[in-house]
């Protein structure tokens, strides 16, 4: 007679499992299939924050509901009655109104079923963010990291005074003007035949990914000033890197990075040091 | 009992998939945008409504039988079955319903995307 496997050992199976699959965790399918498996987890977590509930709406329906429950029980019990000489019982009227309701609550969701199926499938944008998202935020580090050594860089040859702006780097620091440009966003790299053309070309929207605060700095200057930061949206709106004056850079997640927009709007785009509170 | 250690089987290795810590903060090799993944966890939850419903409808024609004796045995995956084809009548009956909409409002609906809005003239 076969013994049956005892918990411990199917987990044992399942972790040895995990193990030996674990190179299809970050597989296109197992991501969706994953996501439609759990996803109504984060979405239960989600959805009720933002609903508003309208409370006359809810009145409103318990309301029709008695009304469609007391009208229907008294019909079919007339129907009942006629067609079988029987009584119609109120539960009966209960179980095939909570059937009904099921029925509706199932066809519903039929729908959004279809219709979220769809978006996804027609949907222009790709469903994949191929461009590796958390290297992408690593390559943006390194790019804000290298523009703060350029800086220093710049400020050294100038007295100690901060460039105007960062496409002035590609001139006065050689800067790559790839540099420029973060890997998560739309814009790409300025082009041009000779340095100045490329830091001219680097100035148009299309091609720089990072917003300057230093201009009219001379060091010595406060390490932890805010001096470069990355245009919106950033990163999907996860966050975004933050470029400070003694030349590190920080991660903000997205509350901290509201936050620190607000500020830097406040001080009318000069640099600031970042208030967390 | 051996149905419900597969069941938790397969549900702590979908929640081994799922852990994001396992990553340890190395970079993924794909990532869900924002946008479908949000969309995946709403198709998510209605599938996960239309799976529920069907259980409970199941359960509810069930409890029926007693009283009314020449109602049919239903299974889940009859019960499924009854809810998928009832989801096609909704889904039929809206579509019937947006081709009412343009014989009644000719022209007056743009594609924008995967859906239809009400064209800039009409407004």
């Amino acid at each position: 007679m076969t013994k049956k496997p005892t918990l411990v050992e199917w987990l044992i199976v399942i972790l040895v499992f995990a193990l030996a699959f674990s190179f299809l965790i970050d597989t296109a399918p197992a991501v969706v299939v994953a996501n439609v498996l759990l996803g109504w987890v984060g979405f239960i977590g989600r959805i009720p924050r933002l609903m508003q509930w309208r409370w006359e709406a809810l009145w409103s329906v318990l309301i029709y509901a008695t009304l469609l429950i007391v009208g229907g029980h008294f019909f079919a019990r007339w129907l009942y009655q006629h067609m079988r000489g029987e009584r119609w019982r109120m539960a009966w009227s209960l179980r095939f109104f909570f059937l009904f309701m099921l029925m509706f609550a199932a066809g519903t969701s039929a729908v959004a079923i279809v219709h979220q199926t769809t978006w996804i499938i027609t949907q222009p944008e790709p469903m994949f963010g191929m461009g590796l998202s958390r290297a992408n935020r690593v390559k943006c580090s390194s790019n804000l990291r290298q523009i703060g050594e350029c800086i220093e860089v710049h400020a050294k040859e100038h007295g100690g005074k901060y460039p105007d702006d960062l496409q002035q780097l590609i001139i006065d620091a050689d800067l790559n003007p790839e540099v420029l440009v973060c890997p998560s966003s739309d814009q790409e790299r300025a082009r041009g035949a000779t340095t100045q053309e490329s830091a001219a070309n680097a100035h148009k929207d299309l091609h720089y990914s990072y917003l300057y605060l230093g201009k009219g700095l001379v060091q010595p200057v406060e390490p932890l000033l805010v001096i470069a930061y990355e245009r919106q949206p950033s990163h999907e709106g996860h966050g975004m890197n933050v470029l400070f004056a003694d030349g590190h850079c920080e991660w903000f997640p997205k509350e901290s990075m509201q936050k620190l927009l607000a500020q830097i709007q406040a001080a009318g785009g000069k640099a600031i040091l970042f208030d967390s509170k | 009992m051996l149905k419900g250690r597969v069941f938790l089987s397969v549900f702590v290795l979908m929640v081994l998939v799922v852990s994001q810590e396992a990553f340890a903060g190395m970079a993924g090799a794909i990532t869900l945008r924002e946008m479908a993944r949000l969309r995946l966890q709403s198709l998510s939850f209605f599938l996960m409504v239309l799976l529920v419903s069907a259980a409970v409808i199941r359960l509810v024609w069930n409890s029926l039988r007693k009283d009314f004796t020449r109602l049919p045995h239903l299974t889940y995956f009859k019960s499924l079955g009854l809810v998928l084809l009832w989801g096609l009548l909704f889904v039929l009956v809206l579509a019937m319903i947006s081709g009412a909409r343009e014989l009644l409002t000719p022209g007056a609906w743009e594609r924008k995307g995967a859906t239809y809005r009400l064209s800039e003239g009409e407004k």
